[in-house]
């Protein structure tokens, strides 16, 4: 009897994005020597962070087959709201973000819940929860900019521990989370199996339903982390906050190889994908590139990176045709 | 020998590293209805790719009416008069009928517009040639399988086909559309026209064709009329070994009851009732449509049911997979592909995605005991491939087939419920399945087993219930066994 070889695979998958990383960095260190020193490369992390979050969240969701728009007005909503909670409410630090966390969770255990029972289509669903959320965010604060955040809540998103900012680590220490949950759990396990075919996982017992809510309240989460985060960072909260943080969260997933179709890609997709946002995006302002054109190749960026994606897939359908022969 | 209508000389294809097709020798003769044979793998569909200018050989060369050309591509093919009816159509599902035959050279009016009329008469006309009844109006999403397949017969005769290849056409037929196939194969037939015919099932490749050709490793292993070979050397040659039984029935005398299903009645299927006993294989039959599958779907909790369920003396209800799986109520689904696998993961998590239930500590995974299971499955079943890592789509039908029963073996169910279980797969690996399903039964478990082939329920069952229009016609003991006992009970309900 054959013995079977059980080990690691993938890792390769993920060699084309490690070599485009290298490349830009070259690129961005010939024309500027600082790209690359240890303060430069912290500041690189420290911006990332904050999408990486996010983009962790929606890696769920998309690993799962749906999506969510409202990411970005969650950012608003959560920031707005622990900042009412440690102002107005005058709640201790701690608890305000526990409570800010809590509601995150829920507005996406809301937002999976009317997807998964309505069937209505996830895009345009959330989609128009996004100007509902944002609509709220200006009613409650009626357009003003709140201020006067505690210090010690600044911390959060300005102070080091042994050198690196608190930003990265909550990036990092979410990126091993999540990891483990996708890997080692059963609910993880479901996600890949609901999102790769849902069919299936019915008929393998799975509860598809419960999967998907659980995935958005993961991702309400993420954008309540990333909320409360870019409040303290920029110590202070604008009814625009996290405008457009959802395409930053998808364009991390899907540069990471993340399938939207569900059921292909993984956490070290979310790292990388995350990487190659933030070096452009440092590297661009570096090399002294207009903010207006940093936009222009962020998009392009994001297309060459699915369509490598594509064509990878074509490259593995040809050899799965050569084995079945 | 008469003439040949298509031959291939020396046809080579490699893909990289893989030798599919090698020096390839064969002829197909006019105006015959040819088999062409071989397990999964053989090369039979890189020649049909060939043939219908999807692929591009290596080397050696393809003459048609003892001319030498290339088929580039489709188009090409249809040019030379080679029509191809894939076994899965790839159509349009959101045109009609005429719209799909007539798909690129649509009869046009002066302004350049679609002129439906002579379309639909053009259509008509067609149809009228090989008595195929269809609404040319119809669209294609509104048709059945056989009807589809209907449709791409018909755009291969408007091509003015002079060969026709069928990529196993019936292996998603009743019997009854089967039956018309055979009618427009024979008709095709008598006008002359050669088809090539791709199948696993013995008995219609025996009822349909005068010659055949076998292939095996990429090699043509045989050639010749098919009445001077046996089935058993036909088989034989397809498998390169002494096949024995296909059918390995193990006589166990079947033990206590483990289900009894009282007035079973759901949106489909009407006041069924019967038992099972541990060792039983209790088989389903009747035509497509009948509510076999229904059935399996309400005692998996997929469609709600009213009446008792009774599981080892404890009556039961079940409203859900994940409930059905629990009280050790399982189903391999009739499409593994659908509803089997999740094809873009891997075996390990396909196996996974029903052991995780087993092997778990507050939600996280037991790693070495999964990998444990999985391994051992792999052996237990025999599926080819090289790690449990390999990604479900890559494995062959029989092989994803075995995937499918493995994860309803990390824990052995108490029922197993087969919907189709050897549909699509080649002949070895169909004996393979069988005798897994003889090794379980004689483990004592109870298995119910929907099919449509004949000859496998019959060889397999203990009893057989047959329904008909939702309900049980009746229930037949293995002595009493026949096709016309069963096809009598399924289509009139009477004592055969």
């Amino acid at each position: 009897m054959k013995k079977v070889k059980m080990g690691w695979s993938g890792i390769s998958q993920y060699s084309g994005l490690v070599i485009i990383l290298v490349i830009i960095c070259i690129i961005f260190q010939a024309k500027n020597p600082l790209f690359l020193t240890f303060d430069n490369v912290i500041a690189i992390l420290r911006q990332l962070s904050i999408y990486g979050i996010v983009g962790i969240g929606m890696g769920f969701l998309i690993l799962n087959g749906y999506l969510d728009l409202t990411v970005g007005s969650m950012i608003g909503i959560c920031g707005v709201t622990v900042a009412y909670l440690m102002t107005a409410a005058n709640l201790p630090i701690w608890l305000s973000v526990l409570l800010t966390l809590a509601a995150g969770g829920a507005i996406g255990a809301f937002n999976g819940a009317v997807i998964t029972y309505t069937g209505i289509p996830a895009f345009i669903f959330t989609l128009a929860m996004t100007t509902v959320y944002r609509g709220i965010i200006y009613l409650v604060t009626d357009g003003k900019t709140i201020s006067n955040l505690p210090k010690a809540f600044l911390a959060i998103g300005r102070n080091n521990i042994m050198g690196i900012p608190i930003a990265i680590i909550i990036f990092f220490a979410t990126l091993i989370i999540a990891w483990v949950i996708l890997n080692r759990t059963t609910f993880g396990r479901s996600v890949y199996v609901a999102g790769g075919n849902p069919l299936a996982a019915k008929y393998s017992g799975i509860n598809n339903r419960k999967i998907t809510i659980l995935c958005y309240m993961i991702c309400g989460v993420t954008a309540a982390m990333a909320g409360t985060v870019l409040a303290a960072k920029l110590s202070a909260v604008q009814p625009t906050l996290g405008n457009s943080y959802e395409m930053e969260a998808i364009s991390v997933a899907v540069i990471g190889g993340m399938s939207l179709t569900g059921g292909v890609g993984s956490i070290a997709g979310i790292l990388l994908g995350a990487l190659v946002l933030g070096v452009i995006d440092n590297g661009m302002i570096m090399i002294g590139l207009a903010s207006y054109w940093q936009m222009v190749v962020k998009g392009i960026v994001i297309v060459i990176a699915v369509i490598f994606d594509i064509y990878k897939k074509k490259g593995a359908l040809t050899i799965r045709k050569i084995r079945r022969k | 020998m008469g003439t040949a209508a298509i031959e291939v000389r020396n046809l080579d294809k490699r893909y990289g590293g893989v030798h599919a097709l090698k020096s390839i020798n064969l002829s197909f003769e006019k105006g015959k209805v040819c088999a062409l044979l071989g397990e999964n793998g053989a090369g039979k569909s890189t020649l049909i790719k060939i043939l219908s200018g999807i692929e591009q050989p290596t080397g050696g060369e393809i003459l048609i009416d003892g001319k030498e050309i290339k088929i580039s591509n489709p188009l090409t093919a249809q040019h030379y008069g080679i029509s191809t009816v894939h076994q899965e159509p790839m159509q349009v599902m959101a045109i009609s009928v005429a719209e799909n035959i007539y798909a690129g050279r649509l009869p046009k009016n002066k302004l350049g517009m679609v002129d439906y009329r002579k379309l639909r008469r053009q259509t008509s006309e067609l149809m009228e040639k090989i008595n195929i009844r269809l609404d040319p109006d119809q669209l294609l999403s509104e048709l059945s399988i056989a009807q589809r397949q209907l449709v791409e017969i018909l755009k291969a005769i408007s091509y003015d086909a002079k060969v026709v290849i069928f990529d196993e056409p019936t292996s998603s037929l009743t019997k009854e559309e089967t039956k018309t196939l055979y009618e427009i194969i024979r008709m095709l037939h008598e006008r002359g026209i050669t088809i090539i015919y791709v199948s696993h099932r013995m008995k219609e490749i025996y009822d349909l064709c005068q010659e055949a050709a076998v292939l095996r490793d990429g090699r043509n292993v045989f050639e010749g009329r098919i009445d001077k070979i046996s089935q058993e050397e036909l088989i034989r040659n397809m498998v390169g070994r002494n096949m024995g039984q296909l059918y390995p029935k193990i006589e166990i005398q079947p033990g206590k009851k483990v289900l009894e299903v009282k007035n079973l009645t759901s949106d489909y299927v009407k006041d069924v009732s019967f038992s099972l006993r541990e060792g039983e294989i209790l088989g389903l039959s009747g035509l497509v449509g009948a509510g076999r599958t229904e059935v399996a779907r309400a005692l998996f909790g997929i469609d709600s049911y009213k009446g008792e369920m009774i599981l080892d003396q404890k009556a039961i209800h079940i409203s859900s997979p994940d409930e059905a799986i629990s009280k050790g109520i399982v189903l391999v689904p009739e499409d593994r592909k659908s509803q089997g696998l999740v094809r873009i993961l891997d075996i390990r998590k396909n196996i996974g995605a029903v052991d995780m239930r087993y092997h778990h500590k507050w939600g996280f995974l037991m790693q070495r005991d999964e990998e444990k299971t999985v391994s051992d499955l792999i052996e237990r079943l025999n599926v080819k491939t090289p790690s449990a890592y390999q990604i479900v789509d890559n494995l062959s039908g029989g092989n994803q087939q075995k995937v499918v029963f493995a994860k309803w073996l990390t824990k052995t169910p108490r029922v197993l419920i087969l919907d189709e279980p050897t549909r699509g797969i080649d002949v070895g690996a169909k004996a393979e399945i069988y005798s897994i399903i003889g090794e379980l039964v004689r483990g004592g478990i109870g298995i119910i087993m929907i099919s449509s082939e004949m000859p496998e329920l019959i060889a397999m069952s203990d009893r057989i219930l047959v329904m008909r229009e939702g309900t049980c016609a009746g229930i037949v003991d293995r002595s009493d066994f026949s096709e016309h006992t069963l096809i009598n009970l399924a289509l009139k309900g009477g004592t055969a």
